[in-house]
């Protein structure tokens, strides 16, 4: 047992600072790889799409440094992004920053709330579907769950938005800004991760109910519940956090479509209008945030589950 | 909507409840091939045909699914459709198959340090949002159906790699191939000859749970407007364009939804089919 | 579980805002299509501040978009180059600060320094106030559209107040009978009665510009009762909203038009005039509004709408008739195959490029498209943002651009035919040039109106005409839903313009 918890939380560290620097690469690359001429493109976006005249380019060029040698933009471009200049967004003319923190947290509220719901289904279902394994119940559950898997999430939005907002009238269509709005998107994004997730709960229980400790509790007489919680979920943690860890992208590729169905300012529909409307400057802020967000959620992931269980960790 | 097919094959593996039936699998597997060749040649009508005098028409048996806003017959754009998503879908799958077998076997053969930062690398790409991958490519590279099925399967082939990489460890502990290696014979040779044949069978119950996962994805894209160009029979573009008409024509959002769902349904079953014989699927989901 | 928890504890925090309720009846609340950008004065052309009247302009257009007095009572113009305006008297900013011919001078500079497209429009050499009631505009050439101009959105005049140490615009502080309150971003603007407006006071206390960008939503939102008027509902839903008792429908004709820009460069099948005037032939204009907008607009077969009386009636017009556009195509070299019309074995297939973010153009292109094919023309359609097309437009990669431009935005023909056709306009990308249709325009803008003004604009619309440059589509009726409450509220012919300052809450 060479690793600490301490030494291998370093370790991941480390590795995550490795990652962050390669995304800040492909970030840069996103406006050197641009088709066409960059200072060109920026400047006719703040012409209101008007042409801009050579000379007005040239001019642009030498006083905002694009004529620099890459690795000096690149440090240039790297000490504003770290002292939060993402520059200016295209469409609405806002720096950047301000643009993806509040999309932000529009997104963190809405896959949030969709990951608690999808918990709240995934989980008693998984349970409910390992304990009755073989049964009519785990067939029922799990034919509901893959149903679910297969339902594609943009449709759903609109086929929930005409029963619940237009047929039933209970809660609204699109928006933001009430708890009320966010119980539609929320609930389409669960229920397209709860099929996968209860499944994998379910087998991660059968298979950790197969333990030979957990054979040895039930022959000691300790009751079903009793050998559920304490010898059968905690080996089937590690491989359900994984799991959940993975949902974090899932969900947000999730919330990508939903956003933009039910008109939510999160991270997803702004990254949908900076492709459409070439936004580069808001597309690359988006690149940088997405995958900070996601290298730091796997580093989180990462030490839970060493946390919970030392001799992955080890191993790793 | 990150691909979680991988996962699927770990269900029911170490405790089978039904008897495996992968010839079952195979089959819907084929059936849906068969659909996507043959469905868009019985389309009865030209797909963009338009009568403008038959627009927003309700279900006859001229149109059993009625007609969109142009008077196009909405059953046949239905069925061209089958020559849309599942072609883009299946395009994603085979270019994720190829990057995915060259990482995997690499990384499986070669073994060590090699082994170590290959799947380190997968297990990174594998969190990365890849409709998220697929957007940033289409707004660099231009929208286009290429930057799409370059950025899902930019993301994507760490499936694959990690399934056959797994796959290729388990196979080279097997005792003929540990004796083809003590002989001396050459990696490709053992790749080719030893391991090739068994990760059939995982293969494709994977390609068939990441297919269905490329179809949702992509249809989302294109209902998005992202993905193939408005105006086509595609499933995601028809219910895009049918939002404007939902209210008083739900029957227009109603059926592609349901062509989509259907398709992803069956794909998702071929995998659970096709990996309940594969009592040898290793569970890569417990790390190394 | 302790993160789920914790975001649970977030989410809590984050959502906590209490549900819309219904607007006070002093209060309007408006759902709108685009987001209102009070912060921003160059996003759009400023049309917010017109719409929001935050601002007033010197000069405005009245319902029937003829030249009215706003911060300007009186202009004329006493040498070709010299413009002479009359200032209101008594009228005071937002932030008390007098209104005169120093501020409005100080403002039209700092549009021109901040707004690249200002100076092309306006043609400003010198601003000069003469005394507090009297503002002298000199042009940089004779230049009798000027009073047209400063109708324009973007000539707003904004106190002092409205930019910092460095001029830079900080937020809009005007003239207008609403001043500007609070901007929540991505949610809404709101604004507040300005007590010492100028003119008669308006009747509401307080609007609220909801963004409210899909279009079934904005419908929605209007019938729960959530807003009070909606702004640009889906053809689709105007009939339902017109038999629903509590919702009323407002439908004008308006300066808008959505037409085809063809690519005229001679490695197209479009460089070919007649091509372009066969395509010109082949598409019934009244299935398109039909098809499309479900009847809710005009067919068009000139770049000015009929209803403006800025064309003149004797304008040359393609009218729908399949068999000479045939003859055209054949004349042209090609010939029908299979129902497809081919040249040297290849199929005539048009590059024809949208954008789906203002909800009609996908539609139209698509029914443009089907009756094109319907005719034998087929079609590779693109869609991508207005500034993802423009991309592939200014690189000439297309052959129609279907697009929707208000011609007579500002009453006034120069505008758009100057900044969309002169051969020397940055706008310009459909490679065409025409001497004729440039010297036209070139003297149009110089004369004052009256006959001479006609028939010089006549030939340069004729000019247009016959090389068909463009495909009029549709003229667009501008459609607007509101509560019955509601009351007072007209479409104006701009679509750049609520005057929400004469609407008031009433319920029957």
């Amino acid at each position: 047992m060479a690793g600490s918890l301490g030494e291998l939380l370093g370790r991941r560290a480390a590795y995550a600072v490795v990652l962050l620097a390669a995304l800040s690469v492909a970030g840069f690359a996103i406006l050197v790889l641009l088709p066409g001429d960059v200072a060109e493109v920026i400047l006719t976006a703040e012409m209101d799409g008007e042409r801009p005249s050579a000379e007005a380019v040239a001019t642009f060029r030498a006083t905002h440094g694009f004529d620099d040698p890459l690795p000096i933009q690149y440090v240039r471009w790297l000490g504003g992004v770290l002292t939060g200049d993402l520059g200016t967004s295209f469409a609405t003319g806002d720096p950047v920053s301000v643009e993806l923190a509040l999309r932000l947290s529009a997104t963190f509220t809405l896959v949030g709330t969709a990951f608690v719901m999808m918990l709240l289904i995934a989980l008693p279902l998984g349970v409910a579907a390992a304990v009755w394994r073989g049964t009519l119940v785990d067939r029922i559950l799990m034919g509901v769950s893959v149903v679910g898997m297969s339902v594609p999430n943009f449709w759903q939005s609109l086929l929930f938005v005409l029963f619940f907002s237009l047929m039933l009238g209970w809660l609204p269509s699109s928006g933001f800004g009430s708890p009320a709005h966010v119980v539609l998107p929320a609930l389409v994004i669960a229920t397209s991760s709860a099929g996968l997730v209860a499944r994998f709960v379910r087998s991660s229980l059968i298979v950790a109910m197969g333990e030979p400790h957990v054979r040895t509790a039930f022959a000691k007489g300790l009751g079903r519940r009793e050998v559920l919680l304490h010898h059968v979920a905690p080996g089937a943690m590690a491989p359900i956090l994984t799991v959940l860890g993975l949902q974090a992208a899932r969900m947000f590729d999730g919330a990508i479509v939903v956003e933009t169905v039910f008109a939510w300012p999160g991270l997803g529909r702004l990254l949908v209008d900076a492709v459409m409307g070439r936004d580069y400057p808001v597309l690359q802020g988006a690149l940088l945030l997405i995958g900070t967000a996601t290298i730091l959620i796997n580093l989180l992931v990462d030490v839970a589950i060493s946390a919970i269980d030392p001799r992955i960790g080890d191993a790793v | 909507m990150r691909s979680d097919a991988s996962l699927r094959l770990v269900r029911r593996v170490r405790v089978p409840v039904r008897r495996p039936r992968p010839s079952a699998g195979l089959v819907l597997l084929l059936a849906m091939a068969l659909l996507v060749v043959v469905a868009p040649a019985l389309a009865p009508y030209d797909p963009s045909a338009t009568r403008f005098l038959d627009r927003l028409e309700g279900p006859s048996l001229a149109h059993p699914l009625g007609t969109d806003p142009l008077g196009r017959d909405t059953l046949s754009r239905l069925l061209t459709g089958f020559g849309h998503t599942p072609v883009a879908a299946a395009a994603v799958v085979a270019l994720s198959l190829l990057i995915g077998a060259a990482v995997g076997l690499v990384s499986g053969l070669a073994g060590g340090a090699v082994d170590r930062v290959l799947m380190r690398l997968c297990e990174g790409v594998l969190t990365v949002p890849a409709l998220a991958v697929a957007l940033i490519v289409a707004g660099v590279l231009g929208v286009s159906l290429t930057a799409v099925v370059i950025g899902l399967s930019a993301v994507h082939w760490a499936e694959y790699a990690r399934v056959i990489r797994n796959m290729t460890l388990a196979e080279r502990a097997r005792t003929h191939v540990t004796a083809a290696v003590a002989l001396g014979a050459h990696p490709v040779r053992i790749a080719l000859r030893h391991v090739a044949p068994a990760l059939f069978g995982p293969v494709l119950a994977l390609a068939a749970f990441s297919f269905a996962w490329a179809v949702l994805s992509f249809a989302g894209l294109s209902f998005l407007g992202l993905g193939s160009p408005p105006g086509s029979p595609e499933w995601g573009a028809m219910i895009a364009e049918a939002r404007t008409h939902m209210r008083s024509h739900p029957l227009l959002v109603v059926a592609p939804g349901l062509a989509i769902a259907g398709l992803v349904l069956a794909a998702n079953l071929a995998g659970d089919l096709l990996s309940d014989g594969l009592g040898r699927a290793p569970d890569h989901f417990r790390m190394p | 579980m302790i993160r789920s928890r914790a975001l649970a504890a977030l989410l809590l925090a984050t959502i906590a805002a209490p549900l819309p309720a219904k607007a006070a009846d002093d209060t309007l609340v408006v759902g709108t299509m685009w987001e209102s950008l009070p912060l921003n004065m160059g996003a759009r052309r400023s049309r917010f501040f017109n719409e929001s009247e935050i601002l007033d302009t010197l000069i405005k257009l009245d319902y029937d978009m003829n030249l009215v007095p706003g911060l300007a009572t009186a202009w004329e113009r006493t040498s070709p180059t010299t413009w002479r305006f009359t200032l209101r008297d008594g009228v005071t900013f937002h932030d008390g600060t007098p209104f005169n011919a120093a501020a409005a001078k100080l403002s039209l500079e700092r549009v021109i320094a901040l707004l690249p497209y200002a100076a092309d429009l306006l043609n400003i050499e010198t601003i000069t106030a003469e005394d507090p009631e009297t503002l002298v505009i000199e042009t940089s050439e004779p230049f009798a559209a000027l009073p047209n101009q400063l109708t324009d959105a973007i000539t707003g005049i904004y106190a002092a107040s409205s930019f910092d140490a460095d001029g830079k615009f900080v937020k809009p502080v005007g003239t207008g009978p609403f001043e500007f309150t609070e901007y929540a971003k991505q949610q809404q603007t709101v604004t507040e009665r300005f007590d010492d407006y100028w003119g008669e006071a308006p009747a509401l206390e307080k609007v609220v510009y909801r963004f409210i960008p899909d279009h079934n939503a904005r419908t929605i939102a209007l019938e729960t009762g959530e807003i009070d008027l909606a702004i640009n509902p889906l053809p689709a839903d105007v009939k339902r909203l017109e038999a629903n008792d509590d919702t009323t429908v407002y439908a004008e004709p308006s300066a808008g038009l959505y037409y085809g820009s063809f690519n005229v460069a001679e490695d197209r099948p479009t460089g070919d005039v007649r091509v372009r005037q066969a395509i010109n032939m082949m598409i019934d204009r009244g299935l398109v509004v039909d098809a499309a907008l479900e009847g809710v607009g005009l067919p068009a077969t000139h770049f000015f709408s009929p209803s403006f009386g800025l064309v003149p009636e004797t304008a040359p017009s393609y009218d729908y008739d399949p068999d000479a556009a045939a003859a055209l195509l054949e004349e042209a070299g090609y010939a029908k195959v299979d129902g497809v019309w081919q040249k040297d074995g290849a199929p005539l297939t048009l590059r024809v490029l949208s954008y789906p973010t203002r909800t009609e153009m996908p539609l139209i292109t698509d029914a443009m498209t089907a009756l094109l094919a319907e005719q034998g023309v087929m079609s590779d359609v693109g869609m991508f943002t207005f500034e993802g097309m423009m991309e592939f437009v200014k690189a000439g990669d297309y052959d129609i651009a279907v697009v929707f431009w208000t011609p007579e935005m500002t009453g006034h023909p120069d505008l758009h035919l100057k900044s969309q056709f002169h051969s020397a306009a940055g706008l310009n990308d459909t490679n065409w040039a025409s001497p004729v249709f440039d010297a036209a325009v070139d003297k149009g803008r110089t004369l004052d109106p009256g006959p001479e003004r006609d028939a010089t604009y006549l030939e340069a619309l004729t000019a247009l005409h016959d090389d068909a440059v463009v495909i009029p589509l549709v003229h667009k009726v501008y459609t607007a839903a509101a509560r019955s409450e509601v009351k007072g509220f007209r479409v104006h012919p701009s679509g750049f313009f609520y005057d929400l300052k004469s609407v008031s809450k009433q319920a029957d």
